[in-house]
């Protein structure tokens, strides 16, 4: 079989694999769709200031004022592309690690970009999907309007949807095993998720300069500007775009040269 | 505690490459090249010029300051069933990982099937089979499916039906892999290994964890795999495995082969003679029964186990009611049998039969295989 067939199958096993186990489906997908129902619910009608902050008689200091779920809807969408890329991708992959699947495919022929192709190919299917949802969720219940620039929507969603999963098999690395995935994952990036600011933008010049650092947040401003959320020519801010292909380039050097295929020796 | 010294029966690396050597003068310990042409070669190993499968030279792997492998080195030859027997953490799966090209090792050179395994481990995977100590299958997939994933990574792969079929895993090819038994899940992990139709296939301790019946069923496969003219080269903890499977057998501890050769010759030259086991009796200590005629090895290991050409005197010895130890013996138990309970002293579970391949380890390494 050519390499090709060998990734396209694997695609398909690891889908098949995903949606035949539900629970962890919904799961899977139910952290960004709940927040968007409870925060949509809770801030519908008000407004939010992006890159900026309110002032005392409610004024936008310093940024742009749209309404909420219009910046809430592609923030949600852009933590569905983390949950299924990096979230679920290091998980996925620290957990059949630990189980010697990784090592017993490392056995046969497949080359590793096959096997990588493969997990990441299903998981750009499924971060698809997931926004697919959001927006939807957000158009139909809170009027949010769908994305304003398709094209430049499309390319953010594949382009850090790749950037997420090579930091998802790079992550693996400081995994010593299963049972400490979770713990690994989440504090690696649920802090930054707030003060990247996913829920309600803030000012805070230590937090921000720390949000700033990290793909997260520029992540999230490119889902903005792709939706039309904040202003841009065709969706597009070159510069959100470079720093993710930075940390990507990055973490696929740490992946290439750290990432284990054998359970960690008892 | 009268055991061999393990460093006489150490391998030692092979001075040359002849096929004469691979075939048979490479075997750990074998002191008597003469002997050994004098007995007949097992049918199956190939003479002449021809490499064999596996060849490992000088074979070393450190996990910190500790040597799993500490300088292995054999041949297995085509179609042969080649055993690693040894306890847990002897090096065994680590070896076989190498050789596998899973792992890296610190020093030495592994040929599988003529190539370098080091410098070309996918040409090697493609015609190799490989069953790992833990099954590992992809989660939410059928048996089937699981046939066809890795039928798939092969360049050439047998029908998926037929491998179905010749494992015996027909009626459950549409269950999911979670729902298997024991057996099941071990016979669709060994199918996995031969999809490829590989010419040399190593099982990882294939039976460890099962119940009887399905061990029995295993090892049926596995005879089933040397018919085919397949090379094996399994791991096991247990000694009748090893016994019954293997053409060779390597003993295997902390990381070097202690001994290395048919199973028969390993029992005639390590553990010959006959061995009574009974439980410790007070009165009755090692040193006792060392002074008894004809006792050759005594091992007190929780159980005392003597060694004897000359079972019918020993027995007696022992069984001697006037013996100091004898008080309340009770000699109609017999062998196996043992136990009146009557009081102390007496010889109790008295056991009387012929050395294994545990004996052997036991002889090499003064301790037991599952310790």
């Amino acid at each position: 079989m050519s390499d090709l067939s060998i990734s396209l199958r694997q695609v398909r096993a690891e889908q098949r694999g995903f949606w035949r186990n539900p629970t962890a489906a919904f799961f899977g997908f139910a952290f960004p769709i709940m927040f968007l129902l409870i925060f949509g619910t809770i801030f519908k009608g008000d407004m939010e200031c992006l890159d900026g902050a309110f002032g005392s008689r409610g004024q936008c200091v310093g940024g742009v004022l749209v309404p909420y779920n219009t910046f809430f809807v592609p923030a949600m969408a852009a933590w569905g592309v983390i949950t299924t890329c990096y979230v679920n991708l290091a998980m996925h992959l620290s957990i059949r690690r630990d189980a010697g699947l990784l090592k017993r495919l490392r056995g046969t022929p497949m080359p590793p970009a096959a096997m990588v192709v493969g997990v990441v190919g299903s998981a750009l299917v499924t971060a698809v999907i997931l926004v697919a949802l959001t927006s939807a969720v957000g158009h139909f219940l809170y009027a949010a309007p769908w994305p304003v620039h398709w094209l430049a929507t499309a390319v953010t969603v594949m382009l850090g949807g790749v950037v997420f999963c090579v930091l998802g098999m790079a992550i693996t690395v400081v995994i010593p095993n299963a049972d400490a995935a979770i713990a690994v994952i989440n504090i690696s990036y649920l802090p930054l998720l707030f003060i990247s600011g996913f829920f309600f933008s803030f000012r805070n010049t230590v937090f921000n300069d720390i949000a700033n650092v990290f793909p997260i947040y520029w992540f999230k401003e490119a889902m903005l500007t792709a939706y039309g959320a904040k202003p841009s020519s065709g969706g597009w801010d070159g510069e959100d775009l470079l720093v993710l292909l930075a940390w990507g380039a990055a973490a696929l050097l740490v992946a290439l040269r750290f990432f284990r295929w054998m359970p960690r020796r008892a | 505690m009268a055991t061999a010294a393990p460093g006489r029966h150490t391998a030692e690396p092979p001075s040359c490459h002849t096929a004469e050597l691979s075939a048979v003068g490479r075997m750990a310990g074998s002191g008597e090249p003469a002997m050994m042409r004098a007995e007949p070669m097992p049918a199956r190993l190939r003479q002449g010029g021809e490499m064999a499968d596996i060849d490992v030279e000088g074979l070393v792997k450190r996990y910190g300051d500790v040597a799993a492998v500490d300088g292995l080195s054999f041949t297995v030859e085509r179609g042969e069933v080649f055993g690693m027997l040894g306890p847990n953490g002897a090096g065994k799966t680590t070896t076989l990982e190498i050789i596998e090209g899973l792992r890296v090792p610190d020093a030495g050179a592994v040929q599988v099937l003529g190539t370098d395994v080091l410098a070309h481990p996918e040409t090697v995977k493609e015609r190799i089979g490989v069953q790992l100590q833990a099954t590992a299958l992809p989660p939410f997939t059928k048996v089937r499916e699981a046939v066809e994933l890795f039928a798939a990574l092969y360049r050439r792969a047998r029908p998926v039906a037929e491998v179905i079929e010749e494992f015996n895993l027909g009626e459950k090819a549409d269950a999911f892999t979670d729902k298997l038994s024991g057996g099941q899940m071990q016979r669709l992990s060994i199918a996995l290994a031969l999809v490829n139709d590989p010419d040399l296939v190593f099982l990882d301790e294939p039976t460890t964890g099962l119940d009887p019946q399905a061990r029995l069923n295993i090892w049926t496969v596995i005879e089933g795999i040397r018919q085919r003219g397949k090379t094996v080269v399994l791991t096991t903890h247990y000694m009748e495995e090893a016994e019954r499977l293997c053409d060779r057998v390597a003993v295997i501890d902390r990381g070097r082969i202690v001994a290395l050769d048919t199973p028969p010759r390993l029992i005639a030259e390590h553990a010959p003679g006959t061995t009574i086991e009974f439980a410790l009796v007070p009165g009755l200590d090692a040193e006792t029964l060392r002074t008894l005629p004809g006792v050759e090895r005594v091992v007190a290991d929780g159980r005392v186990s003597v060694t004897t050409r000359t079972p019918e005197a020993v027995l007696h010895a022992l069984l001697d009611p006037h013996a100091p130890w004898a008080a309340g013996v009770d000699v109609d138990g017999g062998a196996g049998g043992g136990g009146s309970g009557a009081g102390g002293g007496a010889i109790r579970d008295l056991m009387v039969r012929h050395g294994t391949l545990e004996d052997v380890f036991l002889s090499l390494t003064g301790r037991s295989l599952r310790e």
